[in-house]
């Protein structure tokens, strides 16, 4: 909504502000000034006449122009091909400050001929194009024959001397889109009383209505028309085209103007048919048709049964409130009129308009909410306004249906309640003045208010509204900052803390914390989706979604961080280490993962490269957070991976489990993954956190460290290639239980000198009891039970 | 007596000694089996008693006095060498050290940590909930009914009639709100993801965080709204910020409020960070709505509260001043690399 402060400073005195300061005002008492926009600038500017124009000697496309502008004559070289003798001009003279084109005017000599000012279009005075036609938009601006010569306000004279406020009012405020109801806000902010009212209309006389009104549907409550005959279409007086240009609405012709204007000023919407071309004098509101309805601007929409519609018999007259149908359009032809002023159902209003994607003025004000003591009114100044300016002959009486009386709310609210609300000590003196600022009828007694909310303020319904209207008033500046009672412990759940440890663990490990999108797209979902136990379940897709790339809820976190990992890559970065934790979706559930994706080389220096990330980097990140976790090593376990898995190298990858649950999985992307989101040897892993979570910390028990001597053993073995080491380790810990402290291995070697399909295996045994030294024979006898049950076991052969 | 070695120029040749090697030749020319000192011990046998005994410390004080010597420099070669060989170490230290930096948090997750420690130092517990939510606690438990116009500030990625990917993180203080059961005191921060369907340009993101604050208890007024808004944005943007509440509307506060900060750029006076107005529009807030009270089982005859949300996104932009959001979601190293001393 646009309010131009020329037409606002006839209702309210604004004159001691600034337009930017009262911009500020209103903007913080609750209706926000998205812009200030001035309509032209410009200085040193003088209304001329051009006495003379010939063609510049020396140019084709220049003309000489002697120009009176009142005490003298002054000759001015002029490039606009629509300039002549004869003409009513905008001068700028020398020194002329014109901000829109930014150039200050200076006198100059222009190809040999003297030249004192220039003559202007609106576009050079910063004249917003949307406002001009093409001819204004190619020339100077020739004024009227009532232009005063020598005037030193042409921007006056046109209208131009304005500066304009877009208003974006919150929603609830559908009562500032109306001219009359901004100047009650604008009164009450500024404590200044309002200048004149609306005008009272009467008619000599009125002739019988030749036309019914009814209403089939409760989405219409109210409908009133009023036939008005032998009108003229023509253009628009000038002060019309320029109040509706300084709301930002071009003028069509003086019927439509004239809608438009009582809209702007009432935020009661009106409609014109011709009365022609409607089938029937009986008018209906009606819903439940299907079908198509084409509307002014000659688009077919389909209806919904909701849909309401305005009807004359058979024929669909208006898409009511939103708009009109092509059918019963006003042409330059029309000579008979009837007005439709009515109240529709926001709610439905607001669905037909987004269904069908079809917004307007009327509509905007509809889904607000508007006033409906109004309605009638505005029936009677647009027929008072046809009179005047379309030479309306015939005006008829208007006809209604519906209850237009009006019982306004009445809020009982005691100062006490406002003070204990707002922790002020406002007096019921100034509880009472917002009230008379606003002019909101009340009654107090012992400082209890009861208050009459007008018609145009349905946003107030409860007490706590109006306290929003006394502290906005009176202004926030009022209220103490007070300092915050502590009755509570603050902090974090058990979860929030493991995930915050998860965070510090993997950051300060140098792993960066990734934030990616949660929509998925076409491509990508189902990818990597291998913690989802249900394998064949569906996915989830938003309804309409805005592109296919995002489509679907994630199911995995890795295509995400791989989509990272290329555009590192493509950056030329090629230590990428990256980690996400976020939500999934799947099962009809939301699940938590988090997920690592770790690229190139790992603890380098910048001159010397460090290990080549490969699965037991990720690994070692996966036991590093279920260790800090304390989830002890004992608890799960790594198992091989589906061999004909997709999604990760068959035989570069794990899942963690625990017990049969499988909640997380290591490994190296799958080449195919690799092609497919354009990357380079990655290791990936993603954990099922909900279930991590859930298992119970490990309870630390002290061991006081052997005070007794230990005996390292290292044996090599040779084994198959797919022998587990893991194995190995069990099968020493469970025959050397009573004295074998640890078992690990040290070095694997597979290669020259080794038969293929077989790997050496070096392992370091270290025996050690808690309560006593052990004999070198006894050890010798387990170590050698040891290495006789791992070449039974596993067909090992002891290197030597 | 005779003087077998005179020490004084034994001493000499010894100090004059510039190696290890010479050192060396020198003891075994002194000390050795075959030195003047070993074979003039031959000739003790000879001696009277007494004069055996005087010969004999003689002996011994020029042994002594020469392996002090001879030790002496030896140590002092060795220091030589061991200085030598260690300034042939010399390496470049101007060279870049292992690397055992840390990585940085999200540029949002950092700063949703910020925020709940300010939060959790003056009482208030973290709250989640779910991201794909029911219409029901996204707008109806929040005085939003269907059809209302105020739906329209958000317009939400909607998954079937009733599931939509919630447009606020608001639900889960309705949650909260139920599983206290009418009683109080409630003292929440609730951070998440939200989404909107806004297309991704500079300053929109269909996806971004949002923490909301809610606290419920009796006797809470709008003036203790005021003071805790103050002291997050003190503690965001700087100890000498102030703040300016404007008017505004959520379906679920009233009375409602846009909190503007002083700008940290110009203190005030009007920059283009500010917009030249002195003021950065950093979050909304309000005293929480009756109807919302009532819809989650808490009498608004006596209990009130207040509610704040704040756009993460948006705080990051303006704290760093990161001129495009999609910075933030492209995970780009060099980028994310930037942010390691904030925590």
């Amino acid at each position: 909504m646009r309010i131009s402060l020329n037409w606002l400073k006839q209702y309210v005195d604004i004159d001691e502000y600034s337009p930017e300061k009262l911009a500020e005002k209103i903007t913080i008492a609750g209706v926000e000034v998205e812009e200030i926009i001035h309509m032209a600038s410009g200085s040193n500017l003088i209304i001329g006449f051009v006495e003379e124009r010939i063609d510049h000697p020396d140019s084709d496309h220049l003309s000489v122009c002697k120009v009176n502008i009142g005490n003298e004559i002054i000759q001015i070289v002029c490039g606009a091909p629509n300039v002549d003798k004869n003409q009513k001009v905008i001068v700028a003279l020398p020194g002329a400050n014109l901000p829109a084109k930014g150039v200050i005017i200076k006198k100059g000599n222009i190809r040999n001929q003297e030249s004192n000012g220039m003559i202007c279009s609106l576009l050079e005075l910063g004249v917003d194009e949307k406002y001009l036609s093409q001819e204004q938009k190619d020339g100077i601006e020739i004024l009227g024959n009532d232009a005063p010569i020598g005037d030193k306000n042409p921007l006056a004279y046109l209208g131009l001397d304005d500066v304009i406020f877009e208003l974006k009012p919150t929603p609830n405020r559908g009562d500032v889109l109306s001219m009359i109801s901004f100047i009650y806000e604008v009164s009450a902010v500024l404590d200044k009383p309002i200048k004149k009212s609306l005008e009272s209309i009467s008619f000599n006389k009125l002739t019988k209505s030749s036309y019914l009104v009814s209403s089939e549907t409760k989405k219409c409550q109210r409908f009133a028309v009023r036939g008005i005959s032998n009108i003229k279409v023509k253009e628009s007086p000038n002060w019309l085209i320029q109040v509706l240009r300084s709301c930002g609405i071009r003028s069509i012709n003086n019927i439509v103007d004239i809608g438009n204007y009582i809209m702007i000023l009432l935020g009661q919407p009106l409609h014109m048919y011709d009365a022609n071309k409607l089938s029937d004098n009986k008018i209906i509101v009606k819903e439940g048709i299907s079908g198509e309805f084409i509307a002014l601007d000659d688009i077919k929409y389909n209806l919904d049964k909701d849909d309401l519609l305005v009807t004359s018999s058979n024929q669909l007259c208006c898409l009511a409130g939103i708009m009109g149908s092509k059918s019963t359009e006003i042409d330059n032809n029309t000579k008979n009129i009837v007005i439709e002023s009515a109240e529709f159902s926001g709610v439905q209003l607001r669905k037909t308009s987004r269904r069908l994607q079809l917004f307007s003025e009327a509509s905007n004000r509809f889904i607000r909410g508007i006033d409906y003591t109004r309605s009638l009114y505005a029936l009677d100044l647009a027929a008072k306004m046809l009179e005047k300016y379309a030479d309306a002959k015939i005006i008829e009486e208007i006809v209604t249906y519906g209850n237009y009386d009006f019982i306004p709310t009445k809020i009982t609210l005691s100062a006490k309640k406002v003070n204990d609300v707002l922790g002020t000590n406002f007096s019921t003196f100034a509880i009472a003045s917002v009230f008379d600022r606003l002019k909101f009828k009340f009654n107090e007694f012992d400082g209890v208010f009861v208050v009459e909310i007008p018609s145009y303020r349905n946003d107030i319904l409860i007490e706590e509204d109006l306290i929003e209207e006394i502290i906005r008033i009176l202004g926030f500046e009022n209220l103490q900052e007070t300092n915050p009672k502590i009755s509570t412990f603050g902090g974090y759940s058990s979860i929030q803390h493991k995930r915050k440890i998860i965070r510090d663990y993997l950051v300060s490990n140098g792993i960066y914390e990734a934030l990616s999108y949660t929509l998925e797209s076409k491509k990508s979902i189902g990818d990597f989706c291998v913690l989802n136990e249900n394998k064949n379940c569906e996915v989830i897709n938003v309804l309409s979604p805005m592109t296919e790339d995002r489509m679907y809820l994630r199911q995995s976190l890795i295509p995400s961080l791989l989509r990272s990992v290329n555009y590192n890559n493509f950056r030329k970065i090629n230590d990428i280490k990256l980690f996400e934790i976020s939500k999934m979706y799947y099962s009809n559930l939301e699940h938590e993962h988090l997920a690592i994706a770790i690229s190139g080389n790992i603890n380098n220096t910048k001159w010397q490269k460090g290990k080549v990330v490969d699965f037991y980097t990720v690994k070692g990140l996966v036991t590093g957070i279920l260790e800090l976790l304390g989830i002890d090593a004992n608890r799960y376990s790594f198992i091989r991976i589906e061999n004909d898995n997709m999604y990760y190298h068959p035989g570069r990858s794990a899942y963690l489990v625990c017990g049969k649950k499988i909640f997380g999985v290591v490994g190296e992307v799958h080449p195919l993954m690799n092609n497919k989101y354009d990357i380079k040897d990655t290791i990936v892993c993603e954990l099922d956190l909900d279930y991590i979570f859930s298992l119970k910390n490990s309870i630390t028990k002290f061991e006081a460290p052997s005070m007794y001597p230990s005996i390292s053993r290292d044996i090599a073995l040779l084994v198959k290639s797919d022998v587990m080491s893991i194995e190995l380790i069990k099968s020493i810990k469970k025959i050397g239980k009573k004295i074998v402290r640890s078992a690990e291995v040290f070095d694997i070697y597979e290669g020259q000198n080794l038969e293929s399909g077989y790997k050496s295996i070096a392992i370091n045994i270290v025996y050690q009891d808690k309560e006593r030294t052990l004999k070198e024979d006894e050890v010798l006898e387990i170590h050698n039970k040891i290495i006789k049950d791992l070449e039974d076991a596993f067909n090992a052969k002891l290197r030597s | 007596m005779e003087k077998i070695i005179n020490l004084d120029e034994a001493k000499k040749l010894i100090l004059e000694c510039k190696n290890l090697k010479q050192l060396n030749d020198l003891r075994i020319f002194y000390l050795g089996k075959k030195s003047l000192l070993n074979q003039s011990m031959s000739k003790m046998a000879k001696l009277s008693p007494e004069e055996r005994v005087a010969f004999g410390k003689y002996i011994n004080t020029l042994k002594q006095d020469l392996n002090y010597l001879l030790d002496e420099q030896k140590n002092n070669l060795e220091i030589i060498e061991l200085n030598e060989r260690l300034q042939n170490e010399t390496i470049d230290i101007s060279l870049d050290g292992d690397d055992f930096s840390s990585a940085s948090y999200g540029i949002i997750g950092g700063i949703v940590d910020e925020i709940c420690n300010i939060g959790i130092g003056i009482g208030f517990s973290i709250a989640e909930g779910p991201e794909v939510e029911n219409d029901h606690y996204n707008f109806e438990m929040l005085n939003l009914p269907k059809d209302h116009p105020a739906r329209d500030m958000q317009d939400t990625f909607y998954i079937n009639d009733n599931e939509l990917l919630r447009s606020q993180t608001s639900p889960v203080q309705v949650r909260t709100l139920l599983s206290h059961n009418g009683e109080g005191p409630v003292k929440i921060l609730c951070p998440g993801k939200v989404y909107r369907r806004d297309d991704d340009d500079a300053t929109h993101s269909h996806q971004f965080m949002q923490i909301e604050g809610l606290v419920v208890d009796k006797n809470i007024t709008m003036s203790d709204l005021k003071g805790i808004l103050l002291l997050f944005a003190r503690k965001m943007f700087g100890e000498k910020r102030t703040i300016r509440l404007r008017s505004s509307f959520f379906p679920f506060t009233e009375p409602s409020v846009e909190v503007d900060v002083s700008c940290y750029n110009c203190n005030g006076k009007g920059c283009n960070v500010c917009k030249n107005s002195g003021w950065i529009e950093i979050l909304g807030a309000g005293m929480v709505h009756p109807n919302v009270l009532k819809m989650s089982g808490f009498d608004p005859k006596i209990y009130r509260g207040y509610a704040f949300g704040i756009g993460v996104e948006r705080i990051a932009m303006l704290r760093y001043g990161i001129d495009d959001m999609r910075h933030i979601y492209s995970n780009d190293i060099r980028v994310l690399s930037q942010f390691k001393k904030e925590r």
